[in-house]
């Protein structure tokens, strides 16, 4: 089958490799239609998470046809037009019992370097290098999902794939934002990042009762985006000083709920970001918590800071005496797909949620590393490339340009 | 109750790691790696120390110790959620511990409550040795102890408590045993990535998967592009 592997830092090659096989009783293969790019492929890209291995095919992020399943699964048959989760649940263990999903005690088969860096390790993550459990992605034309009986959804009828794929990553990751963030009627919830994340974050808390939104971000097209899509105020941090321009905002008293959807790799201004800039590169920091300083800063007192922006090892100069003193809760954590997604399809259906516009291009596999240049770079007003393994390269691969699909 | 356990184990390696005697191997060791590569230190090392200890066997003279040698125990705890007579049902029937232990290779019945071990070391070593299960306490407690002349001379134990809240068992691992060439030989095992509290920790949690979930979680062989 083809597939598009990271070969080293910002080296993607399109392969023929094997096709994947059922391992376990509980396995299926998938035939994937469409595999999203996402912001978290970024940090592997650029070389933030360490453990990825040349050869491993990136993605996680999914929609396809169930074309093979292992004998233990008896939900699920050939044919079905199936989402999959991006994080792993065993569906068997004390944190899967209990909905936190993306905690398994079991899916990630190479739990060592998680074990030693963070105490303990999470779930295992398709495509997401080997600290996270050594699957393969799903830029693939095929992709073999384990415990799928917990991982794999069918779509109801009546959604398209378009909407679909997004329900595999970014509705719930942007969900469980605002569910983390604890919204509640009357609140002002801030997002930083307007990406796929960012954006169903906003559409999320308004939808759990936020009054009003405020996106912040630099790129005109997306914040465009926030005022249309999820009725955002917006904040361009290049232009505006942002904790300025949420006092001012917010009457002095600072959004009451505040997520960070931006993570390790935050942009910004001045010489905090400098900092930053400066000791990652000399690899004595590995995140740059710039939006993190201005979340717990912002943030009314007693309020909830959300942090589902991806981190990978240490920040610099965290505000811990602002967190403490003014009494804010923070919380974070990879999202819990499988909790969520009855849920989300029930919005969708009923017109309360459409994810659809975040695939601004569909393209073949062929063109993946273009297509990650692009999302990187943020050109052609690009919010997510969605790859179609079953396009063929060349003229006439279907550009949707940037007002997404009709 | 209050928590009492001595140092542990990797405090004692590291310390051991650093008298001088070893310090002159980590020296030779070094300046080794950088000549001939890890594996022919690795094949050095334990070559001669295998050569060793089989002809001690074979021979039955007392052991003069050339090589240094440290008794090594690892602990390790892990909480699995199945009740406790389920959990220990399981480890009450050594010849499933090749399932879940990675470099245990055979487990046999010899006799009542006696095994056959064959276990692989690195570079495809096989040792071997018989060991008997001691101090068995229905749903609490196992322990094991190899009998003299065995390959690795260790001992070990596993007991099982109830988790507080419903959360199934814990299962405490004990295991003590002679490194393969002492000292030496837990460090080039800490070269080749084979730490003996790491492979503790991987095998306990491989039973947990086993118990929890059916069977071992696997993301291999799978597919990748050229390396």
């Amino acid at each position: 089958m083809r597939a598009l592997c990271w070969n080293g830092i910002n080296d993607l090659r399109v392969e023929t490799i094997d096709d994947p096989i059922i391992l376990d009783p509980g396995d299926v293969i998938v035939k994937v239609k469409l595999s999203s790019v996402c912001g978290s492929d970024l940090h592997l890209l650029d070389g933030y998470v360490p453990a990825m291995r040349s050869g491993d095919v990136l993605g996680h992020e999914f929609l396809g046809e169930v074309v093979e399943t292992g004998a233990g699964v008896s939900k699920l048959t050939k044919g079905d037009r199936v989402i999959v989760i991006s994080i792993i649940g065993c569906g068997h263990c004390w944190f899967c019992d209990n909905q936190l999903y993306s905690l398994c005690d079991n899916s990630n088969a190479t739990p060592g370097m998680e074990e030693t860096v963070y105490g303990h390790a999470g779930a295992g993550i398709f495509g997401y290098s080997h600290a996270f459990g050594g699957y393969a992605g799903s830029h693939a034309e095929y992709i073999r999902v384990p415990y799928a009986e917990t991982n794999v959804f069918k779509v109801p009828d009546g959604v398209s794939d378009e909407t679909a794929v997004f329900v595999s990553d970014a509705v719930p990751t942007g969900w469980m934002a605002a569910d983390l963030a604890d919204v509640q009627d009357g609140d002002v919830v801030a997002v930083w990042g307007a990406g796929g994340v960012g954006l169903m974050a906003m559409t999320a808390a308004r939808i759990m009762g936020a009054e009003r939104v405020i996106a912040i971000d630099r790129f005109p097209d997306r914040l465009k985006k926030a005022h249309a899509h999820a009725g955002a105020e917006i904040v361009n941090y290049e232009k505006v000083d942002v904790h300025d321009a949420l006092m001012d905002m917010t009457g002095g008293r600072g959004p009451d709920r505040c997520i960070d959807a931006v993570g390790l790799e935050a942009h910004g201004t001045g010489p905090g970001y400098l900092y930053d800039r400066a000791k990652q590169a000399l690899r004595l920091e590995t995140g740059r918590a710039t939006v993190l300083r201005q979340a717990v800063r912002a943030c009314r007192k007693g309020g909830t800071v959300s942090v589902i922006g991806v981190y990978g090892g240490f920040v610099d100069t965290f505000p811990m005496g602002a967190l403490m003193n003014k009494a804010l809760t923070m919380r974070g954590g990879q999202q819990h797909g499988q909790r969520y997604v009855p849920t989300l399809f029930e919005h969708i259906r009923e017109g309360r949620l459409d994810p659809s516009y975040l695939m601004t291009h569909r393209w073949p596999l062929d063109r993946g590393a273009e297509g990650y240049g692009m999302f990187k770079h943020k050109t052609d007003d690009c919010l997510r490339v969605v790859f179609d393994p079953t396009l063929s390269a060349g003229p006439g691969a279907n550009n949707l340009g940037a007002g997404g699909p009709a | 109750m209050a928590y009492q356990r001595s140092r542990s184990s990797k405090d004692d390696l590291a310390a051991d790691l650093f008298t001088p005697g070893s310090l002159a191997v980590g020296v030779i060791a070094a300046l080794a790696l950088r000549r001939m590569g890890t594996l022919g230190l690795v094949g050095a090392a334990l070559g001669g120390a295998w050569a060793y200890q089989t002809w001690r066997n074979k021979t039955g003279k007392p052991p003069t110790h050339v090589i240094p040698r440290a008794p090594l125990t690892v602990r390790r705890s892990i909480t699995i959620g199945k009740p406790r007579p389920e959990v220990f049902a399981y480890w009450r029937d050594p010849t499933h511990f090749p399932r879940f232990m990675a470099h245990v290779e055979d487990v046999r019945e010899i006799g009542p409550d006696a095994h056959h071990w064959v276990v692989r070391g690195p570079l495809h070593t096989a040792m071997e040795w018989d060991a008997d299960l001691v101090d068995i306490r229905e749903n609490q407690h196992i322990g094991w102890r190899a009998r003299p002349g065995a390959d690795i001379v260790n001992e070990g134990s596993v007991t099982f408590a109830d988790a507080p809240g419903g959360r199934g068992t814990e299962v405490h691992l004990e295991v003590t045993y002679d490194a393969p060439g002492g000292k030496l030989g837990a460090m080039v095992a800490r070269l080749m990535g084979e730490e003996p509290d790491r492979q503790a920790h991987d095998d306990l949690r491989r039973l947990k998967q086993i118990l929890e979930t059916g069977h071992v979680t696997s993301s291999q062989p799978r597919p990748h592009g050229s390396r």
